[in-house]
């Protein structure tokens, strides 16, 4: 064998993991050959100094740098503005909602008159349920609930927006105030359901939006918009 | 699984700033000595780390605590480094045609060539200096202490090519060393 074929030995030999059967022969090498053997001493020398060498601090600026980006990707104007520059983000929110409210309020108006031609064709149906003025409590209080949700948190929306929503909640909190008014029946409490959960709607959409506005997830808060624009 | 990570992860996941700087204090200085040596270079070394832990911020959340968080976030710091230093190889075969030089100039020594008391200063010098294959593989296999197997799994590589790698290193530093102490 010559010393080139030793010399891939050697490196197994320094670390320990040389098989047993060959090491015998390697250091009867080692023994007559005094340039494989210190090339066996430097291998060690320097696996050994390898492993000794210290950590390096990273300059304090690093972390300011980390830090400034974390923050900077984290404020509601940068990433709007990334998004969709300047106004449009707040019109195409603002006019989603809108659309959202306006669609609804046709579709209101036209479950009016059907109810109101059912319920005439239908008059002495029983009264609703209790399990379905269970139903309306519950989802009343989820309702009230969210709302002090959305009112404490809205700053982060744009004026826009707040005002979308308002205008929104204004047309529901209208169609379901005409529903109250009307004779109770089983028939007029499964619409104001409707309408109760269509407010529930509404507002876990914009609750979502704000979440999504306050981590700065850019991509979950278009495709809320598109969602609402849907 | 460790819980103490796992409640750490979750507060950064949750935004915690503090929580934050408590993962980059513990953790920057293994990862960015780990950088500047696979990188040789100070400037370059800051940039991966500042990314890295962007990185880690912003997949903190899906954090599920199979490994350590600092084996998690060394992988990332491995894997980044590794990203951006194939970048590097292919703008440098670009520029000059070719990767590394194979010649090693052996010392032709009848006896060791690298003093007892050898400098940390001289021996991080010359790990810069080392073509990027071969020190990538020593940097991970005789300065961290990985095994070749764990070397190769992280390099994409075969054992075989580990070890042969770390032998060139070993050849390149020996020569280099030796015409430091002449």
């Amino acid at each position: 064998m010559t010393c080139f074929t030793y010399d891939l030995e050697i490196d197994d030999y320094v670390e320990g993991t040389l098989p047993a059967a060959r090491v015998a022969a390697l250091e009867a090498h080692l023994a007559t050959c005094s340039r494989c053997r210190a090339v066996a001493t430097d291998f060690r020398m320097l696996r050994s100094a390898a492993s000794t060498l210290e950590r390096r601090t990273p300059p304090p600026e690093v972390w300011r740098r980390v830090a400034a980006a974390i923050h900077e990707s984290s404020e509601p104007a940068g990433w709007l503005s990334w998004m969709l520059p300047g106004l449009a983000w707040r019109s195409a929110v603002a006019a989603a909602v809108i659309v959202t409210v306006l669609a609804a309020g046709t579709w209101f108006s036209w479950r009016e008159v059907a109810d109101t031609r059912r319920v005439a064709s239908t008059a002495g149906l029983s009264t609703p349920s209790p399990e379905s003025r269970g139903v309306e409590q519950a989802m009343r209080t989820q309702i009230s609930d969210m709302e002090k949700t959305v009112r404490t948190a809205s700053a982060v929306l744009p004026t826009e927006t707040q005002a979308a929503y308002q205008q929104a909640g204004a047309v529901l909190d209208d169609a379901l105030n005409r529903r109250a008014g009307e004779p109770p029946s089983e028939v007029t409490q499964q619409s104001l359901l409707e309408l109760l959960q269509s407010k529930l709607t509404l507002l876990q959409e914009m609750i979502a939006l704000i979440n999504e506005m306050r981590k700065g997830n850019q991509e979950e808060a278009a495709r809320i918009v598109s969602g609402i624009e849907q | 699984m460790n819980s103490p990570d796992l409640e750490l992860a979750r507060r950064c996941g949750q935004g915690d700033m503090a929580a934050f700087e408590e993962l980059y204090r513990a953790h920057a200085p293994r990862l960015y000595t780990l950088m500047l040596r696979m990188t040789g270079s100070e400037a370059e070394a800051e940039d991966l780390l500042q990314e890295v832990f962007l990185q880690a911020h912003r997949k903190l959340g899906g954090f599920r605590g199979e490994s350590s968080l600092g084996t998690w976030l060394y992988r990332l710091a491995v894997n980044q480094c590794l990203d951006f230093l194939r970048g590097r190889q292919a703008r440098m075969a670009r520029a000059t045609g070719s990767y590394d030089d194979d010649d090693v100039a052996e010392p032709v020594a009848p006896a060791p060539v690298i003093p007892a008391a050898i400098s940390r200063v001289d021996l991080e010098r010359a790990i810069a200096r080392l073509p990027h294959g071969c020190r990538t593989a020593f940097v991970l296999h005789d300065v961290e202490g990985f095994a070749h197997h764990e070397v190769a799994a992280m390099l994409g590589i075969s054992e075989g090519t580990s070890k042969s790698q770390v032998h060139k290193a070993r050849f390149r530093l020996r020569s280099m060393l030796s015409a430091a102490v002449r």
